[in-house]
């Protein structure tokens, strides 16, 4: 199943972890299980527009980067490294 | 196809002491947040001893418990995902397992979230050592309506599983008991284990042959020729140094024709979990979930979102419009016009430049910019109620998506992803980018975001240019921005990512009822940072163009701000500005909202016609959408031309930056002003 899920990903797009369970045949939980181990094993980044954009910010405040955060849930990126 | 040791379970139950005590050793194992904390402080109670792990800054938690006059000694092992070496808490968990032996292993699982929690079950099931599995927040599962099914998990397992309750102490006896039962040979282990593909099995075979008389003594051959394929770095290192430089060679020459194990070997267990849980769990199938996937059949359609997202920036216009618009001209006339008419009453005996400075100073430049606190208003509560219910995610989806098929990279969205309320975070955003030459770049188009305050500024000035009509100006340059952006983000695309293929996944957020609280609290902090913005720096600009606008001899059209503006006449000509237009454009660059204080300040305010009436009566509709274009597309703000400074870590990028944006801004502003008065 990682397999399928790592080829999806690597031809590129958009997707969101509902459509990719559908077209895994199973549940959004397990394709977040296996983004977050693809992201262990370096294969995909795990992206955080929270904290790690807006700390030094000054407008963090009025961004509320925790709420920003909360509301967008997880966000991950593959990026295609030529050999 | 193969398991993933060979070994078998029955070599497992060779028990070994720990050394330190005669006591029956059990480890509790887990991911993290599955509750093993709890259950072993539920166990321990005072009586544990929290140290560090040998030569590691790792916490070390272990204790004693008593289970019907037997004492038993219980080590809490490190949260971790896997047994691979990814951390060192990886490597203790395993190294504990492997060379202490303890008589069981407790692996502690979340009932709610099965599919994560039991990948580390599918690499303990391969260790010599039994295992008994707590299936823990059995409340959590019911209370979102999952039924887990405990006895077919054990069935599929081939493991005793134990539900249980930690928080509530629910079920721990039971647990406690199958463990001893293990400890004591009353209940053998054989687990199922997970299945790999069959090359990667012939793989992990010939690897195994090879090593097989180098491995250290606690390791079986199987488990390490896994890891080995696994690309285990502390595994790896160790038999790189165990094994005569042949063997190594022709070890490696196998991991590298099978550089993909990683991921087969992940796959089988995953596969393996996936069977299990499909077997296990029944979820609810109506509700929130359903809900959300039939309304994201249309909001994350790669059609039908961008209607959807269309209608609803639309909507949200239209609001600003409907219901902003004329609360921000009633505040101009009857609350700031009759506030100055009261001043200039009051002080009519004070000096005319101090009636100046506060009639048209202050309350003509801070009262103007006061009087569109109602659109900001409904602008953050728009947005606040599109990002509580859940919304705001599709529409980042939905604009990924259409820019993807465009062909601009995954990396490049993020800002304008981030950008939406402000281009500070989505300069910041950047950091994800690794090649300097494709973040400068991304920082260079990021502000063509249209952000809040820009967006704020076009809804003040879009109806009284354009009465009716300003709902399709505001979306039409909105969408121009957009365009712009995409457009560069494109060119970027070909010229520095040269066409490397990328992929953006997102969680997206069930939809959910709005908290009224919430989105409440929300425009409530913004709205008084705003007020906060109103009374600095806004207030210091207004006095600053006041001044620059009464001096040296009180009169406007010879003030020092109508020579400056005057100079820059020629280029503000052919964009159909005369020299305030141009002047109140370049004071937005502290603040955007500085447009709207300086032309309060050069038009002023009155109980008759507020100062949106007066600059209808004014400028043309070219004119008008030449002004809102530049506007649109204009340097960014201060604090956004600081962070390029800082993120670029160059005042040659950062002069860039401004030029391209004055040109940029200029250029389309000539080019609209001219088309227009075609029309």
């Amino acid at each position: 199943m990682l397999e399928e899920l790592l080829q999806m990903i690597r031809e590129g797009g958009s997707f969101d972890t509902t459509v990719l369970a559908k077209k895994l045949n199973t549940t959004p939980m397990m394709v977040m299980a296996m983004m977050d181990h693809l992201h262990r094993s370096g294969l995909i980044q795990n992206y955080d527009p929270g904290q790690s954009s807006c700390e030094h910010c000054s407008l963090a405040q009025m961004c509320d980067p925790e709420k920003k955060q909360h509301d967008i849930g997880h966000l991950w990126l593959y990026e295609e490294v030529k050999k | 196809m193969s398991d993933c040791h060979s070994s078998g379970v029955s070599e497992v139950i060779n028990l070994a002491s720990t050394g330190e005590t005669k006591m029956p050793v059990i480890a509790l194992a887990g991911q993290p947040n599955m509750g093993k904390s709890t259950l072993f402080n539920l166990l321990t109670g005072l009586n544990q001893h929290v140290g560090n792990w040998p030569g590691k800054t790792v916490e070390q938690r272990s204790g004693n418990f008593t289970l019907d006059g037997k004492t038993y000694h219980l080590v809490d092992l490190p949260g971790t995902y896997s047994l691979t070496a990814n951390s060192p808490e990886e490597v203790i968990a395993r190294e504990f397992i492997l060379t202490e032996r303890p008589d069981v292993v407790i692996a502690v699982v979340s009932a709610a979230n099965l599919e994560r929690s039991l990948y580390l079950v599918s690499e303990l099931v391969c260790l010599p050592v039994p295992v008994v599995v707590a299936l823990n927040m059995m409340d959590v599962a019911q209370q979102e309506g999952m039924k887990v099914d405990a006895a077919v998990l054990s069935k599929e397992l081939n493991l005793p599983v134990v539900p249980i309750t930690a928080t509530r102490a629910l079920g721990v006896r039971d647990l406690l008991q199958e463990a001893v039962d293990v400890i004591n040979g009353k209940e053998q282990t054989l687990p199922n284990i997970p299945e790999i593909r069959a090359d990667v099995t012939k793989a992990i075979e010939t690897v195994e042959n090879l090593i097989e008389n180098y491995v250290p003594t606690d390791y079986t051959p199987g488990w390490v020729a896994l890891k080995l394929l696994e690309g285990d770095t502390e595994i790896t290192k160790s038999m790189k140094t165990a094994l005569p430089e042949e063997k190594w060679k022709a070890v490696n020459t196998v991991l590298l024709e099978n550089d993909d194990a990683m991921v087969v070997v992940a796959s089988g267990r995953y596969n393996w979990i996936g069977n299990i849980v499909r077997l296990t769990i029944e979820r609810p199938k109506m509700g929130q979930i359903s809900v959300t996937e039939r309304l994201d059949r249309v909001a994350t359609h790669p059609v039908w979102g961008l209607f959807v997202l269309a209608g609803i920036l639309g909507l949200v216009f239209w609001l600003t419009f409907t219901i902003g618009s004329p609360l921000q001209s009633w505040l101009a006339t009857q609350v700031v016009g009759r506030i100055a008419g009261f001043m200039r009453t009051v002080m009519v005996t004070s000096p005319a430049w101090l009636r100046s400075l506060v009639v048209d100073g202050v309350i003509g430049g801070v009262g103007a910019v006061l009087t569109f606190l109602p659109i900001l208003m409904i602008f953050f509560a728009s947005f606040g109620f599109l990002e509580d219910i859940g919304y705001m995610a599709r529409a980042a989806y939905v604009m990924d998506n259409i820019m993807h098929m465009m062909g601009l990279h995954g990396k490049s969205f993020l800002p304008l992803f981030l950008g939406f309320g402000c281009n500070v975070p989505a300069i910041m955003g950047t950091r994800v980018i690794d090649s300097k030459q494709a973040r400068i770049l991304t920082i260079l188009i990021a502000p063509l975001i249209p952000c809040t305050a820009r967006m704020a500024v076009i809804a003040f000035l879009a109806p009284a240019f354009f009465g009716k009509q300003a709902f399709l100006v505001s979306w039409g340059l909105i969408l121009f921005s957009i365009i712009m952006l995409v457009v560069l983000g494109i060119l970027l695309n070909k010229v520095v990512f040269k066409g490397e293929r990328s992929a953006f996944i997102m969680e997206m957020p069930l939809y959910h009822i709005p908290n009224l609280r919430t989105v409440g609290l929300l425009v409530w902090q913004r709205a008084l940072s705003f007020l906060k913005k109103a009374g600095t720096t806004i207030l210091i600009a207004s006095v600053i163009i006041w001044g620059l606008s009464y001096l040296p001899a009180g009169d406007l059209n010879t003030s020092y701000l109508a020579i400056f503006g005057k100079w820059l006449t020629p280029v503000g000509k052919l964009m159909g500005f005369d020299w305030r237009l141009t002047v109140a454009l370049i004071s937005s660059f502290p603040a955007k909202e500085n447009a709207i204080a300086t032309l309060g300040v050069l038009f002023g305010s009155s109980a008759n016609s507020g100062l949106a009436t007066t600059l209808a009566s004014t400028f043309s509709g070219a004119t008008a959408i030449s002004f809102l274009v530049v506007t649109m597309l204009f340097i960014p703000c201060l604090a956004t031309v600081a962070v390029i400074r800082q993120e670029t870590g160059s005042i040659k990028w950062t002069a860039f930056s401004v030029m391209m944006f004055l040109v940029l801004s200029t250029v389309s502003g000539i080019i609209v002003y001219h088309v227009a008065l075609l029309l």
